[in-house]
């Protein structure tokens, strides 16, 4: 089986892991929860 | 090598980057009004400030140039350790690293790494060592990334009979804006840098793949490069091609694994400078948006650097006959360091606008140093003026008052970077990557284990535990990077003088990096110390019942 060319099951798994944690980054980044009691409290310090 | 470099145009684009810096350096110093605003900003950093930032910081001319140029010695092997710098360098240490990073340094109103590990343990000696372990290895990092940016420059530009000016000027311009303009000029210029870098380095990676017909046509010749009569060159034992991961255990695994990516990957977690970045978020959520930007920047810098690294050997192959090392270690004489530059000077010497392309990698690479040496002599300075500096002022006195005093700061910071300087001519070349594994290495080791515990800690910390984790990750780490490992052993070779030797053992174990060893020994110390003093507190709580 080849990805883009690659055929070694690591190399893949490397590229694969390194868009996967983009994707996560991302989605924890656009996920804008309320901020909690605490936070607000420590802004205001 | 100066064919495709047009000096008018480099210097047009220096001077314009020059006026930018400058502005933005006079910007933070006109924001610097006391120590704190010195060491950790004004605690209203923008999300976008902070991911670049810390991308900028983080990933230097070591990760372009050093180890892209390990990446067309060694192979795709290397893109493991673009996965461990998203993963644990962004994803790991923006989660669970960073927002109690953040709070804990708030509450203990810490202004630098080695301050908030002393308040975390109450610990003069824990602060103290810290700051003395930055203070002595960072400028060995320090000198290896502008040594290492210096190098591509001058030779590059064919300037090598102004190396010396060149080296000047780069310290004087990254010395007069930290020393000044403090972190804010230090945070804004990082982020100006990381534009330029990131512009630079989409360039690169859609050139690459259009030159090689694209994606998968460039991956199947590097695969077959072996086949085709590609050599590789500057490898070891166990070494099974560039698209293929070395055999298990061979000392090719070894150098590979063990230093590349356990050493970097690992060791960014307890990367002082970094640190800061999230002691100077205003909220977890400030975090949180940065992880956005700061990842794509990552992926798009390192992967480009490790890929185009990598396919560059394919490159030389059909143009030059010879594999990357082959064609500029061995027939043009220059290091693993030269490999991505000398690529970048070919691949577009020729092309329409390859001038200006030429001259834009030439500034990222300016740029990718200077972010990290600013970001490394801002820790340096604060360590020694700050840290050191506050626990002299404070000896021998129960309670520690921090120094507010940023002139010694500044002062320390200009000492540093001459000495910076001066560690640029005694090291020995090619050592850009070797260095940055040394120096997050060394730090994870000896560290990593007390700050988990600092953070994560339920009820009171045990000050001894950390100690004595702290003790053995130092000891340890250093026996074996200086008498066992055979890359580190260069930096300092104790083991040559006193037994001729230079390293103790033969085989494999040579190539196991230093942090593969003193890791587990610091954690294990840290839990059983631990669980001791848990035992014997239960055991005398019992007693007095």
């Amino acid at each position: 089986m080849s990805f883009f060319g690659l055929t070694d099951p690591y190399i893949v798994a490397s590229y694969i892991g390194c868009f996967l944690s983009v994707i996560i980054c991302c989605a924890i980044g656009f996920k804008l929860k309320p901020l909690t009691d605490d936070e607000e409290g420590e802004e205001n310090d | 090598m100066t064919d495709g470099v047009s000096i008018p145009i480099f210097i047009a684009m220096l001077v314009v980057f020059g006026i930018i810096t400058v502005v933005l350096g006079v910007y933070g110093y006109r924001n610097t009004q006391d120590n704190k605003s010195f060491l950790l900003g004004r605690n209203k950093t923008s999300p976008m400030i902070i991911g670049l930032s810390y991308g900028a910081t983080f990933l230097s001319a070591s990760a372009v140039i050093g180890f892209g140029g390990q990446s067309a010695t060694h192979g795709l092997t290397l893109m493991w350790l673009c996965f461990l710098n998203l993963f644990v360098g962004l994803l790991v240490a923006f989660v669970f690293f960073g927002p109690r990073t953040r709070r804990i340094g708030r509450r203990l109103k810490a202004s630098t790494f080695a301050d908030l590990l002393g308040k975390m343990y109450n610990s003069k000696g824990i602060r103290g060592f810290t700051a003395i372990l930055i203070i002595v290895m960072m400028p060995i990092y320090c000198a290896a990334v502008l040594k290492g940016g210096v190098n591509s420059v001058a030779v590059i530009t064919g300037l090598t009979e102004y190396y010396d000016l060149i080296l000047v000027v780069m310290a004087l311009v990254v010395g007069v804006y930290v020393v000044f303009g403090g972190i804010i000029a230090v945070m804004y210029n990082d982020a100006l840098q990381a534009a330029i870098m990131f512009i630079g380095m989409v360039v690169i990676l859609v050139v690459t793949f259009s030159e090689l017909g694209g994606v998968t046509p460039a991956f199947e010749s590097l695969s077959t490069l072996g086949e085709m009569g590609g050599t590789a060159a500057g490898v070891l034992d166990g070494f099974t091609g560039w698209t293929t991961v070395a055999e298990f255990g061979t000392n090719e695994w070894m150098l590979v694994v063990t230093t590349f990516l356990m050493g970097v990957g690992l060791g960014v977690l307890t990367q002082p400078q970094l640190i800061v970045r999230f002691m100077s978020a205003k909220d977890d959520r400030m975090l949180n948006k940065s992880l956005i930007i700061g990842s794509i920047f990552m992926l798009v810098i390192v992967g480009t650097a490790y890929t185009c690294g990598a396919l560059s050997n394919v490159y030389f192959f059909e143009n030059n006959g010879m594999t990357a090392f082959q064609y500029v270690g061995q027939h043009l004489g220059l290091g693993t360091d030269f490999i991505v530059p000398q690529y970048i000077l070919e691949l577009f010497n020729g092309m329409f606008g390859g001038d200006f392309f030429v001259c834009l990698f030439l500034l990222s690479l300016v740029c990718a140093s200077i972010s990290t040496i600013s970001a490394l002599m801002h820790t340096i300075g604060a360590a020694g003026g700050y840290d050191l500096y506050t626990l002299a002022k404070n000896r021998g006195k129960k309670f520690i008052e921090d120094s507010q005093d940023m002139r010694v700061n500044r002062m320390v910071t200009a000492i540093m970077m001459v000495l910076v300087v001066v560690y640029c001519y005694i090291m020995p070349s090619d050592i850009i990557a070797k260095a940055t594994s040394l120096f997050m290495g060394m730090t994870a080791a000896a560290l990593l284990p007390a700050f988990c515990h600092g953070l994560y800690a339920k009820g009171k910390v045990d000050k001894r535990a950390a100690l004595c984790s702290i003790t053995v990750g130092t000891v340890s780490y250093l026996f074996w990077a200086l008498f066992v490992n055979a890359s580190s052993s260069v930096f300092l070779p104790i083991c040559q003088w006193l037994t001729g030797q230079k390293v103790l053992l033969t085989g494999p174990i040579t190539f196991c990096d230093a942090l593969i060893v003193a890791l587990p020994l610091s954690i294990l110390t840290m839990a059983v110390v631990w669980a001791i003093g848990k035992y014997c507190l239960k055991e005398k709580n019992e007693t007095v019942a």
